[in-house]
């Protein structure tokens, strides 16, 4: 079992900068999940650290071992590091067992030890009676358990997962989510989980580490994340932030005070009068109370539990989401929203 | 499952690490992951050098040398002064050019009349079709001989036979043309057919709305579309035959109508390995004009690929109406008199006592087949050697594709990737071409041995080794392609080296494929003429070479004999792999869209 340290990480692929200068440390079995739009990095992250990809910059740790620095990568079959596929990448021409034993017989352990390391690992992921069935027999769900399986008998010392879940339907989505982190709990191995489902990550994951254009933005437990945004893009992207630009007024009994578009509010942060800076706001912290910002609603939607309003700001291009329990104002009304709670971005990091 | 059990100490829980186990991956010695890593690569290398790449550029450098008296290119400027030469590259490229008319003429019509309209009996029309692609050529050509020959086992007794006594009439230029035509126009139908099918149903309709009629839609619209693939097929049938052998073998040759394939052969046969500079420059022209036909078809393939958009339901066939029956009747007539009656002649051929005898229940006789099967010896080695050399050309060929589609499409090493590439040139070349490479290249005793590989069979090995390794390469470097990258990558991670991952993931995986391409080449081979006809020696001859010679040799009955066991065969094996067609990815087996 090992930590894992990457420092000044890069990669290019021809022209574009794949991942750049990332610096990451993952504690010795910790869950940590990778979360960023497509396109952001996460999986030539995930892939170098299996030993896929050979980086273009920086340095890789394994626990104490170097395993990859600019222009070499120890290949992965010398890495001792699970990978679960998003296709599950299950050999079809193998039967269950054979499947999950595979690294087993590479290592040429033997036969009474590769069946017991096979039996724990079918038990542990609950598909016991299923080792002579070949992928093909298996349903969604049995074969990323089966995945998993393969992964796990070989005592990786970390477990990366990438995108898991994306091939399977919502329900059994939460329940794996469960599994997972059982799973986790019961092996006690370090693993990174790749995802775009910012839900998913947070459920999941000890720490949340976000990325975007190939750039590490925040690494954070989920909380933290959600209430301490680090750059506007992770406040934009986690738990559908929206961003404001204000003026730091002053200071009151620990909080903030902020004046944006002619209405004043008490926030979270760390600022000086006179600042100008961000402000992240969510649907929850805005209210339509008589006070605060002049807008105009532009739309409302009826989603079940609230109706989401959305409102531009008169003063401003700026348009504003919230949620209306009750009877919405109707298009074309105007408003005053008024900001309950927010997070000042820290500065420099726009 | 549902239950949560307590945390429980299993063989994989984090304290009970096994350090032995995850060590001895890494553990791996430096020297064995350094062999792995370059073994193959190195060996897969060598293999194309030697057999393929070496003999190609040796050639040229042979039939571009100073001739005799020192003149730079001498070898190759002297051809354009020989008069045989000169006649034979202008037979060549009329009897090519009128042929490749024939093939667009019965490959395009078919292809429309199956695509656009509602014919019946269409897989009866395909079979027909694509029969002249698995007959070798030789023989197709005997085949047609016996047909229209003054003993025709069919014409004659209907009265329609040539005066006996008098010369077939296929022993001509418009012989080859003919059967040259018909034996390529699988080719044109194919390119034609499979882009009729894949345009969209679309274009028709908004063609009907503007108030077009069938006709006028298939003219104005959907033939101008199909144009280029016309022009591709036409080019590959071109192609065809530049290179071929069989049919100017066995029509020219008695015809004195000499192509260049011919040429080559009878020089080389004529005066032996002396004239080898001679043919090697009559090779290289060869070569060019294949080359400008493949050029042609790729630059056809550039300008007029225009990407159509494949949105909406694939083409509904036009109704035929009254006049389906009458176009059925005559079309299959007229294909089951160019595909299936000359074999019917060769059959029949087969079962005479003697030519000239006519065929009935009274003279129908198998001591054709004894002879070949029991009585002559040459022919039993022929049936011996065609399948040892075939088998073991299949068989090497697919072990050399699987590691070498795997460096170039799984781990994209450039060297292989470079490999791929060239490993198509040999299969492109026309047959003669390779097997003058190889001549020059293995006629000199092997360095080190001090033997010579000319006048033993292994000589054919080498050149099938060489021409055929395409057929298997091509579709396994694609379904290597359409592979899960997952699939090696989980192996990878699972500790397992390159070779433990090619036994046991990525070969059993491509194993179908393999075997398709292996039984591929297995065909081409088992009945192959062009090149064995110039390299075999006495002991080491094959199947087509038997059948070239027992005709020439006037014993036609006992070819005939030999020809339907050899055809037999060929037939047997594509029923074999249209098994297996079935369950592989189109594109894989040729006569599969």
């Amino acid at each position: 079992m090992a930590g894992m340290t990457a420092s000044g990480l890069g990669k290019r692929f021809g022209e574009t900068d794949a991942l750049r200068a990332v610096d990451l440390a993952i504690e010795n079995g910790e869950f940590l999940a990778l979360l960023g739009p497509s396109g952001c990095g996460k999986t030539t992250l995930l892939r170098l650290i299996a030993g896929f990809e050979v980086p273009d910059a920086g340095e890789l740790h394994l626990g104490d071992e170097v395993v990859a620095r600019a222009g070499w990568a120890l290949p992965p079959e010398e890495r001792n590091v699970g990978m679960v596929f998003q296709s599950y990448a299950l050999w079809p021409h193998m039967s269950v067992a054979d499947n999950v034993g595979f690294a087993l017989k590479v290592r040429g352990l033997e036969a009474g030890e590769c069946r017991r390391r096979i039996e724990d690992a079918l038990e542990l992921v609950g598909l016991g009676g299923l080792s002579r069935r070949k992928p093909a027999e298996l349903s969604g769900g049995q074969k990323q358990r089966v995945a998993l399986a393969r992964c796990l008998a070989m005592q990786p010392s970390v477990v990366l997962l990438d995108e898991p879940l994306a091939n399977l339907d919502a329900h059994l989505r939460e329940a794996m989510q469960i599994e997972f982190r059982r799973f986790h709990r019961e092996i006690g191995a370090t693993f990174v989980y790749v995802t775009h489902d910012q839900s998913e990550a947070m459920a999941l994951a000890d720490r949340v580490a976000v990325m975007d254009r190939g750039a590490l933005q925040q690494v954070a437990a989920p909380r933290e994340l959600y209430a301490e945004p680090a750059t506007e893009m992770v406040a934009r992207f986690v738990g559908r932030g929206m961003v404001l630009p204000v003026t730091v007024v002053g200071q009151d009994s620990g909080f903030i005070v902020a004046e944006a578009f002619g209405a004043q509010m008490r926030v979270r942060g760390t600022a000086a009068a006179g600042e100008e800076r961000l402000l992240c706001v969510r649907p929850a912290d805005l209210a339509l109370d008589g006070a605060g910002m002049e807008a105009r609603v532009t739309a409302a939607a009826f989603q079940g539990a609230a109706t989401i309003v959305s409102a531009q700001i008169e003063q401003g291009e700026h348009v504003l989401r919230l949620e209306c329990h009750g009877l919405p104002p109707e298009e074309g009304a105007a408003v005053r929203i008024s900001v309950r709670d927010g997070w000042l971005l820290p500065a420099g990091r726009a | 499952m549902k239950t949560t059990r307590p945390t429980r100490r299993t063989s994989l829980s984090s304290s009970a690490v096994d350090v032995g186990a995850a060590g001895a991956a890494s553990s791996r010695l430096p020297l064995l992951r350094f062999f792995e890593r370059h073994f193959l690569l190195v060996l897969v290398a060598l293999y194309l050098a030697a057999f393929a790449l070496w003999p190609l550029g040796q050639l040229f450098a042979e039939a571009l040398a100073p001739n005799k008296d020192g003149v730079l290119f001498g070898t190759f400027l002297d051809q354009w002064e020989s008069r045989s030469a000169i006649r034979a590259l202008s037979h060549t490229l009329e009897a090519s050019f009128l042929s490749t008319l024939v093939s667009v003429f019965i490959g395009a019509v078919a292809a429309v009349l199956l695509v656009l309209t509602d014919m019946r009996w269409k897989s009866a029309i395909v079979f027909m079709l694509l029969l002249p692609l698995l007959i070798p050529s030789q023989i197709m050509a005997l085949a047609w001989i016996e047909l229209t020959g003054p003993t025709s086992p069919i014409l004659a007794p209907l009265g329609l036979a040539p005066e006996p006594g008098t010369t077939n009439p296929l022993y001509s230029k418009w012989g080859i043309v003919i059967v040259m035509g018909v034996e390529h126009a699988a080719l044109v139908f194919l390119t034609v057919r499979a882009a009729l099918s894949s345009l969209p149903m679309d274009i028709v309709e908004a063609a009907r709305l503007a108030g077009a009629r069938p006709l006028r839609i298939v003219m104005r619209i959907l033939m101008p579309l199909a144009f280029p693939s016309v022009l591709s097929g036409a080019a590959l049938a071109f192609v065809a035959s530049i290179g071929n052998f069989g049919v100017p073998a066995l029509l020219g040759i008695p015809g004195r109508y000499t192509m260049l394939t011919t040429l080559i052969y009878q020089r080389l046969q004529g005066f032996g390995p002396q004239v080898l500079g001679q043919v090697a420059a009559l090779a290289v022209i060869l070569t060019l004009i294949a080359a400008a036909g493949l050029l042609l078809r790729s630059l056809v393939a550039r300008r007029f690929g225009a990407a159509i958009e494949r949105s909406s339901a694939p083409l509904v066939p036009f109704p035929l109406g009254r006049a389906r029956l009458p176009v059925e009747g005559v079309f299959l007539a007229f294909l089951a008199v160019i595909a299936i009656l000359p074999l019917f002649a060769l059959v029949g051929t087969s079962l005479l006592p003697a030519l000239g005898v006519p065929l009935s229940l009274e003279t129908l006789t198998l001591e054709n087949y004894r002879f070949v099967l029991f009585g002559y010896e040459a022919a039993q080695r022929a049936f011996i050697n065609s399948f040892a050399l075939a088998l073991s050309a299949a068989m090497i060929s697919a072990a050399v594709a699987l590691p070498l589609a795997y460096l170039s499409v799984i781990e994209r090493r450039p060297l292989a990737r470079l490999l791929d590439l060239f490993a198509d040139a040999p299969y492109a070349i026309p047959g003669t071409v390779l097997a003058i490479a190889i001549i020059v290249v293995f006629l000199p005793p092997l360095p080190g041995l001090g033997v010579s590989l000319y006048n033993t069979g292994w000589i054919i090995l080498v050149a099938y080794l060489a021409r055929f390794l395409a057929l298997v390469l091509r579709p396994t470097v694609a379904a290597m392609e359409s592979l899960d990258p997952g699939m090696d990558e989980a192996a990878r991670a699972a500790g397992a080296g390159m070779l433990t991952r090619l036994k046991a993931v990525v070969a059993p995986l491509l194993a179908p494929t393999l075997a398709a391409g292996g039984l591929l080449i297995f065909m081409q081979a088992f009945n192959e003429l062009t090149v064995s006809a110039l390299l075999w020696s006495s002991g080491w001859e094959t199947l087509g070479v038997m059948v070239f010679f027992l005709h020439r040799e006037g014993n036609t009955t006992a070819a005939a004999a030999l020809a339907t066991l050899a055809l037999v065969a060929a037939l047997g094996l594509a029923g074999i792999a249209a098994l297996f067609a079935r369950r592989l990815p189109s594109g894989v087996v040729p006569w599969r869209g």
